[in-house]
Protein backbone atom coordinates (compact mmCIF):
# COMPACT_ATOMS: atom_id res chain seq x y z
CA UNK A 1 0.00 0.00 0.00
CA UNK A 2 2.79 2.61 0.71
CA UNK A 3 4.46 1.81 -2.39
CA UNK A 4 1.31 2.61 -4.17
CA UNK A 5 0.73 5.75 -2.43
CA UNK A 6 4.53 6.65 -3.37
CA UNK A 7 4.11 6.15 -6.68
CA UNK A 8 1.23 8.15 -6.93
CA UNK A 9 2.70 11.04 -5.39
CA UNK A 10 5.50 10.52 -7.42
CA UNK A 11 2.90 11.07 -10.61
CA UNK A 12 1.64 13.85 -8.90
CA UNK A 13 5.20 16.22 -8.56
CA UNK A 14 6.21 15.09 -12.55
CA UNK A 15 6.63 18.32 -15.05
CA UNK A 16 3.06 16.71 -16.55
CA UNK A 17 1.00 16.52 -14.49
CA UNK A 18 2.21 19.85 -12.68
CA UNK A 19 2.05 21.76 -16.07
CA UNK A 20 -1.87 20.46 -16.64
CA UNK A 21 -2.56 21.57 -13.08
CA UNK A 22 -0.94 24.89 -14.01
CA UNK A 23 -3.18 25.54 -16.91
CA UNK A 24 -6.12 24.22 -15.03
CA UNK A 25 -5.45 26.86 -11.93
CA UNK A 26 -4.38 29.40 -14.52
CA UNK A 27 -8.11 28.95 -16.19
CA UNK A 28 -9.79 28.83 -13.31
CA UNK A 29 -7.91 32.34 -12.06
CA UNK A 30 -9.42 34.00 -15.35
CA UNK A 31 -5.86 34.30 -16.02
CA UNK A 32 -5.19 35.41 -20.25
CA UNK A 33 -2.65 32.63 -20.71
CA UNK A 34 -3.55 30.60 -23.92
CA UNK A 35 -1.84 28.87 -26.10
CA UNK A 36 -2.80 29.81 -29.86
CA UNK A 37 -4.86 27.37 -31.53
CA UNK A 38 -2.63 26.13 -34.19
CA UNK A 39 0.24 25.37 -32.17
CA UNK A 40 -1.78 23.93 -29.95
CA UNK A 41 -3.04 21.70 -32.76
CA UNK A 42 0.82 20.79 -34.15
CA UNK A 43 1.39 19.89 -30.85
CA UNK A 44 -1.18 17.31 -30.82
CA UNK A 45 0.45 16.73 -34.60
CA UNK A 46 3.94 15.90 -33.29
CA UNK A 47 2.43 13.72 -30.46
CA UNK A 48 0.39 11.41 -31.91
CA UNK A 49 2.99 11.19 -35.08
CA UNK A 50 5.69 10.69 -32.26
CA UNK A 51 3.84 7.81 -30.54
CA UNK A 52 2.88 6.30 -33.36
CA UNK A 53 6.48 6.20 -34.79
CA UNK A 54 7.68 4.97 -31.56
CA UNK A 55 5.13 2.44 -31.03
CA UNK A 56 6.27 0.84 -34.50
CA UNK A 57 9.77 0.78 -34.21
CA UNK A 58 8.93 -1.34 -31.12
CA UNK A 59 6.87 -3.57 -33.01
CA UNK A 60 9.81 -3.97 -35.55
CA UNK A 61 11.79 -5.36 -32.67
CA UNK A 62 9.27 -7.74 -31.17
CA UNK A 63 7.81 -9.00 -34.76
CA UNK A 64 3.84 -9.47 -35.79
CA UNK A 65 2.41 -12.72 -34.23
CA UNK A 66 -0.62 -14.00 -33.67
CA UNK A 67 -0.39 -12.62 -29.92
CA UNK A 68 -0.12 -9.13 -31.98
CA UNK A 69 -3.36 -9.93 -34.01
CA UNK A 70 -5.24 -11.17 -31.38
CA UNK A 71 -4.83 -8.19 -29.11
CA UNK A 72 -5.47 -5.66 -32.49
CA UNK A 73 -8.91 -7.91 -32.52
CA UNK A 74 -9.77 -7.52 -28.76
CA UNK A 75 -8.96 -3.97 -28.75
CA UNK A 76 -11.95 -3.62 -31.63
CA UNK A 77 -14.21 -5.67 -30.08
CA UNK A 78 -13.13 -3.39 -25.86
CA UNK A 79 -13.89 -0.21 -27.83
CA UNK A 80 -17.09 -1.39 -29.39
CA UNK A 81 -18.53 -2.95 -26.60
CA UNK A 82 -17.77 -0.48 -23.39
CA UNK A 83 -19.95 1.73 -24.94
CA UNK A 84 -23.16 -0.87 -24.49
CA UNK A 85 -22.30 -1.33 -20.46
CA UNK A 86 -21.50 2.59 -20.19
CA UNK A 87 -24.81 3.74 -21.81
CA UNK A 88 -27.10 0.80 -19.17
CA UNK A 89 -25.32 2.62 -16.86
CA UNK A 90 -26.20 6.28 -17.77
CA UNK A 91 -29.58 4.66 -18.16
CA UNK A 92 -29.65 2.99 -14.84
CA UNK A 93 -28.47 6.18 -12.50
CA UNK A 94 -29.43 9.28 -14.76
CA UNK A 95 -32.14 10.80 -16.18
CA UNK A 96 -30.02 11.73 -19.04
CA UNK A 97 -32.10 11.62 -22.50
CA UNK A 98 -31.36 8.46 -24.74
CA UNK A 99 -29.56 10.44 -27.28
CA UNK A 100 -27.17 12.42 -24.92
CA UNK A 101 -26.74 8.83 -23.57
CA UNK A 102 -25.62 6.95 -26.46
CA UNK A 103 -23.41 9.77 -27.19
CA UNK A 104 -21.41 9.93 -23.56
CA UNK A 105 -21.23 6.19 -23.88
CA UNK A 106 -19.42 6.49 -27.28
CA UNK A 107 -17.09 8.91 -25.90
CA UNK A 108 -16.26 6.01 -23.60
CA UNK A 109 -15.74 3.38 -25.64
CA UNK A 110 -12.90 5.61 -27.87
CA UNK A 111 -10.03 6.64 -25.93
CA UNK A 112 -7.88 9.57 -25.24
CA UNK A 113 -4.35 9.85 -27.19
CA UNK A 114 -2.90 12.23 -24.41
CA UNK A 115 -4.25 10.07 -21.03
CA UNK A 116 -2.30 7.03 -23.07
CA UNK A 117 0.78 9.01 -23.88
CA UNK A 118 0.88 10.27 -20.14
CA UNK A 119 1.03 6.71 -18.69
CA UNK A 120 3.43 5.79 -21.00
CA UNK A 121 5.86 8.37 -19.81
CA UNK A 122 5.10 7.47 -16.48
CA UNK A 123 5.45 3.92 -17.26
CA UNK A 124 9.09 4.65 -18.64
CA UNK A 125 9.45 7.21 -15.39
CA UNK A 126 9.24 4.12 -13.56
CA UNK A 127 11.20 2.15 -15.68
CA UNK A 128 8.25 -0.62 -16.61
CA UNK A 129 8.21 -1.81 -19.74
CA UNK A 130 5.02 -2.62 -22.02
CA UNK A 131 4.63 -3.66 -25.76
CA UNK A 132 4.98 -1.43 -28.61
CA UNK A 133 1.48 -2.46 -30.30
CA UNK A 134 -0.53 -1.40 -27.23
CA UNK A 135 -0.14 1.84 -29.69
CA UNK A 136 -1.81 0.44 -32.81
CA UNK A 137 -4.52 -0.92 -30.20
CA UNK A 138 -5.03 2.41 -29.26
CA UNK A 139 -5.53 3.47 -32.97
CA UNK A 140 -7.90 0.96 -33.49
CA UNK A 141 -9.69 1.85 -30.45
CA UNK A 142 -10.58 5.12 -31.29
CA UNK A 143 -13.49 4.81 -33.51
CA UNK A 144 -15.37 1.29 -33.14
CA UNK A 145 -17.26 3.31 -30.19
CA UNK A 146 -18.60 5.87 -32.81
CA UNK A 147 -20.32 2.87 -34.36
CA UNK A 148 -21.77 1.91 -30.67
CA UNK A 149 -22.57 5.26 -30.46
CA UNK A 150 -24.87 5.43 -33.50
CA UNK A 151 -26.52 2.05 -32.66
CA UNK A 152 -27.41 2.74 -28.61
CA UNK A 153 -28.78 6.46 -30.73
CA UNK A 154 -30.39 4.45 -33.36
CA UNK A 155 -32.31 2.30 -30.67
CA UNK A 156 -33.34 5.29 -28.85
CA UNK A 157 -34.74 7.37 -31.91
CA UNK A 158 -36.92 4.20 -33.13
CA UNK A 159 -38.23 4.17 -29.84
CA UNK A 160 -38.53 7.66 -29.65
CA UNK A 161 -40.20 8.40 -33.11
CA UNK A 162 -37.66 10.39 -33.51
CA UNK A 163 -34.63 10.57 -37.10
CA UNK A 164 -31.43 10.79 -36.70
CA UNK A 165 -29.06 13.04 -39.01
CA UNK A 166 -26.98 9.06 -39.66
CA UNK A 167 -29.80 7.99 -41.99
CA UNK A 168 -29.32 11.31 -44.52
CA UNK A 169 -26.85 9.68 -47.33
CA UNK A 170 -24.62 12.58 -47.30
CA UNK A 171 -24.33 12.83 -43.60
CA UNK A 172 -23.90 9.60 -43.29
CA UNK A 173 -20.90 9.77 -45.55
CA UNK A 174 -19.29 12.28 -43.45
CA UNK A 175 -19.69 10.00 -40.27
CA UNK A 176 -18.50 7.08 -42.17
CA UNK A 177 -15.39 9.57 -43.47
CA UNK A 178 -15.08 10.53 -39.50
CA UNK A 179 -14.68 6.70 -38.35
CA UNK A 180 -11.99 5.75 -41.06
CA UNK A 181 -10.23 8.52 -41.91
CA UNK A 182 -10.31 10.87 -39.53
CA UNK A 183 -6.80 13.30 -38.78
CA UNK A 184 -6.03 11.14 -35.57
CA UNK A 185 -6.60 7.78 -37.09
CA UNK A 186 -4.48 8.46 -40.08
CA UNK A 187 -1.48 10.20 -37.99
CA UNK A 188 -1.06 6.82 -35.54
CA UNK A 189 -1.55 3.97 -37.81
CA UNK A 190 0.26 6.23 -40.35
CA UNK A 191 2.93 6.59 -37.95
CA UNK A 192 2.87 3.35 -36.63
CA UNK A 193 3.41 1.83 -40.11
CA UNK A 194 6.42 3.84 -41.03
CA UNK A 195 8.32 3.49 -37.60
CA UNK A 196 7.30 -0.60 -38.55
CA UNK A 197 8.99 -0.57 -41.44
CA UNK A 198 11.80 1.49 -40.81
CA UNK A 199 12.49 0.09 -37.43
CA UNK A 200 16.42 1.63 -35.98
CA UNK A 201 17.08 2.95 -39.30
CA UNK A 202 14.09 4.81 -38.97
CA UNK A 203 14.66 5.56 -35.32
CA UNK A 204 18.17 6.61 -36.16
CA UNK A 205 17.35 9.35 -38.66
CA UNK A 206 14.73 11.16 -36.76
CA UNK A 207 14.67 9.93 -33.29
CA UNK A 208 16.31 13.11 -31.96
CA UNK A 209 13.37 14.62 -33.48
CA UNK A 210 10.95 11.87 -32.70
CA UNK A 211 12.37 11.30 -29.41
CA UNK A 212 14.39 13.63 -27.35
CA UNK A 213 11.72 16.55 -27.32
CA UNK A 214 8.70 14.04 -26.86
CA UNK A 215 8.23 15.22 -23.04
CA UNK A 216 8.56 18.98 -22.90
CA UNK A 217 6.04 18.84 -25.65
CA UNK A 218 3.66 16.54 -23.45
CA UNK A 219 4.47 19.76 -21.21
CA UNK A 220 3.18 21.83 -23.18
CA UNK A 221 0.23 20.20 -24.77
CA UNK A 222 -0.93 19.54 -20.89
CA UNK A 223 -0.94 22.80 -20.03
CA UNK A 224 -3.11 23.63 -23.12
CA UNK A 225 -5.36 20.73 -21.77
CA UNK A 226 -5.27 22.22 -18.25
CA UNK A 227 -6.34 25.25 -19.67
CA UNK A 228 -9.35 23.96 -21.76
CA UNK A 229 -10.93 21.22 -19.59
CA UNK A 230 -11.05 24.01 -16.69
CA UNK A 231 -12.29 26.24 -18.99
CA UNK A 232 -14.99 23.79 -19.84
CA UNK A 233 -15.64 23.07 -16.52
CA UNK A 234 -16.28 26.28 -15.61
CA UNK A 235 -19.02 26.48 -18.60
CA UNK A 236 -20.75 23.81 -17.96
CA UNK A 237 -23.67 22.13 -16.65
CA UNK A 238 -23.82 18.62 -16.65
CA UNK A 239 -27.10 18.54 -14.93
CA UNK A 240 -26.77 16.11 -11.95
CA UNK A 241 -24.57 14.79 -9.32
CA UNK A 242 -25.02 10.80 -10.51
CA UNK A 243 -23.82 12.51 -14.23
CA UNK A 244 -20.35 14.01 -12.69
CA UNK A 245 -19.82 10.29 -10.44
CA UNK A 246 -20.26 8.50 -13.97
CA UNK A 247 -17.21 10.58 -15.26
CA UNK A 248 -15.55 9.43 -12.04
CA UNK A 249 -16.41 5.53 -12.10
CA UNK A 250 -16.69 4.59 -15.77
CA UNK A 251 -12.94 5.04 -16.35
CA UNK A 252 -12.25 2.48 -13.10
CA UNK A 253 -14.86 0.34 -15.12
CA UNK A 254 -13.45 1.03 -18.23
CA UNK A 255 -9.91 -0.21 -16.93
CA UNK A 256 -11.37 -3.05 -14.94
CA UNK A 257 -12.59 -4.39 -18.15
CA UNK A 258 -8.78 -3.07 -20.23
CA UNK A 259 -7.59 -5.04 -16.92
CA UNK A 260 -9.49 -8.44 -18.24
CA UNK A 261 -8.55 -8.06 -21.81
CA UNK A 262 -5.33 -7.92 -20.70
CA UNK A 263 -5.13 -11.14 -18.72
CA UNK A 264 -7.04 -13.03 -21.76
CA UNK A 265 -4.19 -11.48 -24.04
CA UNK A 266 -1.25 -12.63 -21.31
CA UNK A 267 -0.07 -8.91 -21.49
CA UNK A 268 3.09 -7.62 -19.51
CA UNK A 269 2.30 -5.43 -16.26
CA UNK A 270 3.27 -2.13 -18.38
CA UNK A 271 0.78 -3.05 -21.41
CA UNK A 272 -1.69 -4.27 -19.17
CA UNK A 273 -1.25 -0.42 -17.51
CA UNK A 274 -1.71 1.06 -20.69
CA UNK A 275 -4.61 -1.52 -21.56
CA UNK A 276 -6.27 -0.53 -18.31
CA UNK A 277 -6.10 3.33 -19.66
CA UNK A 278 -7.44 2.87 -22.86
CA UNK A 279 -10.01 1.10 -21.53
CA UNK A 280 -10.70 4.12 -18.72
CA UNK A 281 -10.12 7.04 -21.32
CA UNK A 282 -12.66 8.49 -23.31
CA UNK A 283 -12.08 10.76 -26.84
CA UNK A 284 -12.70 14.49 -26.75
CA UNK A 285 -11.33 14.78 -29.99
CA UNK A 286 -12.80 12.39 -32.74
CA UNK A 287 -15.71 11.61 -31.09
CA UNK A 288 -17.68 15.11 -30.35
CA UNK A 289 -17.17 15.94 -33.75
CA UNK A 290 -18.35 12.39 -35.42
CA UNK A 291 -21.91 12.85 -32.62
CA UNK A 292 -22.22 16.14 -33.20
CA UNK A 293 -22.45 15.28 -37.03
CA UNK A 294 -24.77 12.27 -36.19
CA UNK A 295 -26.93 12.53 -33.07
CA UNK A 296 -27.93 16.54 -33.19
CA UNK A 297 -30.44 16.03 -30.32
CA UNK A 298 -27.13 14.61 -28.34
CA UNK A 299 -25.86 18.11 -25.78
CA UNK A 300 -22.17 18.43 -26.76
CA UNK A 301 -22.06 20.20 -23.63
CA UNK A 302 -22.67 17.31 -21.65
CA UNK A 303 -20.55 14.65 -23.44
CA UNK A 304 -17.59 17.04 -24.11
CA UNK A 305 -17.43 17.85 -20.47
CA UNK A 306 -17.30 14.61 -19.03
CA UNK A 307 -14.83 13.39 -21.42
CA UNK A 308 -12.66 16.84 -21.25
CA UNK A 309 -13.41 18.27 -17.82
CA UNK A 310 -13.91 15.49 -15.43
CA UNK A 311 -12.50 11.85 -16.45
CA UNK A 312 -9.42 13.05 -18.56
CA UNK A 313 -7.97 14.77 -15.37
CA UNK A 314 -9.30 12.13 -13.34
CA UNK A 315 -7.40 9.81 -14.84
CA UNK A 316 -4.29 11.64 -15.18
CA UNK A 317 -3.79 12.49 -11.66
CA UNK A 318 -5.21 9.79 -9.90
CA UNK A 319 -6.38 7.11 -12.38
CA UNK A 320 -2.90 6.17 -14.31
CA UNK A 321 -0.97 4.79 -10.98
CA UNK A 322 -4.43 3.53 -9.57
CA UNK A 323 -4.42 1.45 -12.50
CA UNK A 324 -0.33 0.67 -12.70
CA UNK A 325 -0.79 -0.66 -8.82
CA UNK A 326 -3.86 -2.65 -9.62
CA UNK A 327 -1.81 -4.28 -13.21
CA UNK A 328 1.16 -4.83 -10.18
CA UNK A 329 -1.27 -6.48 -8.18
CA UNK A 330 -2.72 -8.89 -10.44
CA UNK A 331 0.08 -9.80 -12.91
CA UNK A 332 3.03 -8.76 -11.06
CA UNK B 1 -19.29 53.10 -61.41
CA UNK B 2 -21.85 50.11 -63.05
CA UNK B 3 -23.19 47.60 -60.09
CA UNK B 4 -25.25 44.85 -60.05
CA UNK B 5 -27.76 43.65 -57.49
CA UNK B 6 -27.29 40.35 -55.84
CA UNK B 7 -28.27 38.32 -52.75
CA UNK B 8 -25.29 37.90 -49.83
CA UNK B 9 -26.53 34.39 -47.94
CA UNK B 10 -24.53 34.32 -43.99
CA UNK B 11 -25.14 30.83 -42.69
CA UNK B 12 -23.38 30.41 -39.15
CA UNK B 13 -23.45 27.20 -37.78
CA UNK B 14 -21.66 24.48 -35.71
CA UNK B 15 -18.30 23.66 -36.93
CA UNK B 16 -18.69 20.04 -37.46
CA UNK B 17 -21.46 20.83 -39.94
CA UNK B 18 -19.46 23.21 -42.48
CA UNK B 19 -18.23 20.57 -44.88
CA UNK B 20 -22.11 18.97 -45.18
CA UNK B 21 -22.94 22.67 -45.85
CA UNK B 22 -20.42 23.37 -48.31
CA UNK B 23 -20.77 20.08 -49.84
CA UNK B 24 -24.94 21.33 -50.46
CA UNK B 25 -23.35 24.79 -51.63
CA UNK B 26 -21.02 23.16 -54.33
CA UNK B 27 -23.98 20.60 -55.20
CA UNK B 28 -26.41 24.10 -56.04
CA UNK B 29 -23.83 25.36 -58.41
CA UNK B 30 -23.26 28.29 -56.22
CA UNK B 31 -19.34 29.50 -57.87
CA UNK B 32 -17.75 30.80 -54.67
CA UNK B 33 -18.26 30.69 -50.89
CA UNK B 34 -16.39 32.14 -47.64
CA UNK B 35 -15.64 30.73 -44.40
CA UNK B 36 -14.43 31.76 -41.63
CA UNK B 37 -13.44 29.26 -38.93
CA UNK B 38 -13.43 28.81 -35.13
CA UNK B 39 -15.96 31.68 -33.85
CA UNK B 40 -17.59 32.33 -30.71
CA UNK B 41 -20.62 33.84 -29.63
CA UNK B 42 -24.09 33.62 -27.70
CA UNK B 43 -27.83 32.59 -29.04
CA UNK B 44 -31.05 31.04 -28.25
CA UNK B 45 -28.36 27.71 -27.28
CA UNK B 46 -25.96 29.75 -24.95
CA UNK B 47 -22.70 30.18 -25.43
CA UNK B 48 -20.65 28.46 -27.86
CA UNK B 49 -16.69 28.86 -28.70
CA UNK B 50 -13.84 27.55 -28.69
CA UNK B 51 -13.43 25.82 -24.96
CA UNK B 52 -12.93 22.33 -26.30
CA UNK B 53 -10.75 20.57 -28.78
CA UNK B 54 -13.06 18.97 -31.53
CA UNK B 55 -14.88 22.04 -32.56
CA UNK B 56 -17.68 20.53 -31.48
CA UNK B 57 -18.41 23.58 -29.50
CA UNK B 58 -17.18 26.27 -31.89
CA UNK B 59 -19.06 27.75 -34.50
CA UNK B 60 -18.50 28.87 -38.00
CA UNK B 61 -19.79 30.88 -40.69
CA UNK B 62 -20.22 30.89 -44.57
CA UNK B 63 -20.82 33.96 -47.08
CA UNK B 64 -21.87 33.32 -50.05
CA UNK B 65 -22.20 35.78 -52.80
CA UNK B 66 -25.03 34.81 -55.57
CA UNK B 67 -27.89 35.39 -57.73
CA UNK B 68 -31.53 35.69 -56.13
CA UNK B 69 -32.73 32.37 -57.57
CA UNK B 70 -29.99 30.74 -56.01
CA UNK B 71 -29.99 32.27 -52.57
CA UNK B 72 -34.00 31.34 -51.89
CA UNK B 73 -32.71 27.77 -52.96
CA UNK B 74 -29.81 27.70 -50.41
CA UNK B 75 -32.02 29.31 -47.65
CA UNK B 76 -34.53 26.85 -48.34
CA UNK B 77 -32.28 23.69 -48.96
CA UNK B 78 -29.31 25.18 -45.94
CA UNK B 79 -32.03 25.26 -43.95
CA UNK B 80 -33.69 21.72 -44.08
CA UNK B 81 -30.12 20.71 -43.36
CA UNK B 82 -29.89 22.80 -39.87
CA UNK B 83 -32.71 20.93 -38.90
CA UNK B 84 -32.45 19.74 -34.75
CA UNK B 85 -29.04 21.94 -35.16
CA UNK B 86 -27.91 25.27 -33.74
CA UNK B 87 -27.11 27.74 -36.11
CA UNK B 88 -29.07 30.70 -38.39
CA UNK B 89 -29.23 31.43 -41.97
CA UNK B 90 -30.30 34.62 -43.34
CA UNK B 91 -29.69 36.95 -46.32
CA UNK B 92 -29.24 40.50 -47.34
CA UNK B 93 -29.23 42.47 -50.60
CA UNK B 94 -25.44 43.58 -51.58
CA UNK B 95 -24.22 45.25 -54.74
CA UNK B 96 -21.04 44.09 -56.72
CA UNK B 97 -18.85 45.17 -58.89
CA UNK B 98 -17.91 42.36 -61.05
CA UNK B 99 -21.10 40.80 -62.34
CA UNK B 100 -19.09 37.32 -63.96
CA UNK B 101 -17.76 36.49 -60.62
CA UNK B 102 -21.22 35.42 -59.00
Amino acid sequence: MGDVISVAMGNLLTPMVLFFALGFIAAQLRSDLEIPEAISKGLAIYLMASIGFQGGVKLSHAGFGLNVALSLLAAVALSFLLPFLAYFLLRATTLMKRETAAAVAAHYGSISVVTFVTATEFLNSQGIPFEGHLVAMMALMETPAIVSGLLLARRGASKDGGGLAGDNPQMSGEVLREIFVNGSVVLLVGGFLIGWTTGDRGMDAVGAFMLDPFKGVLCLFLLEMGLVASRRLRASKLGGGMVLAFGLYMPLVGALAGLCMAWLLGLSVGGATLLAVLGASASYIAVPAAMRLAVPKADPGVYVTLALAITFPFNVVIGIPVYLAAATWLFG
Amino acid sequence: METFKKKRVEIILEQPMVRPMLHLIEKLGVTGYTMLPHLSGKGHTGERGETDLSGALANAMIIVITSQDQAHRLMEQGLKLLTDRTGIIYMSDVEVARDQHF
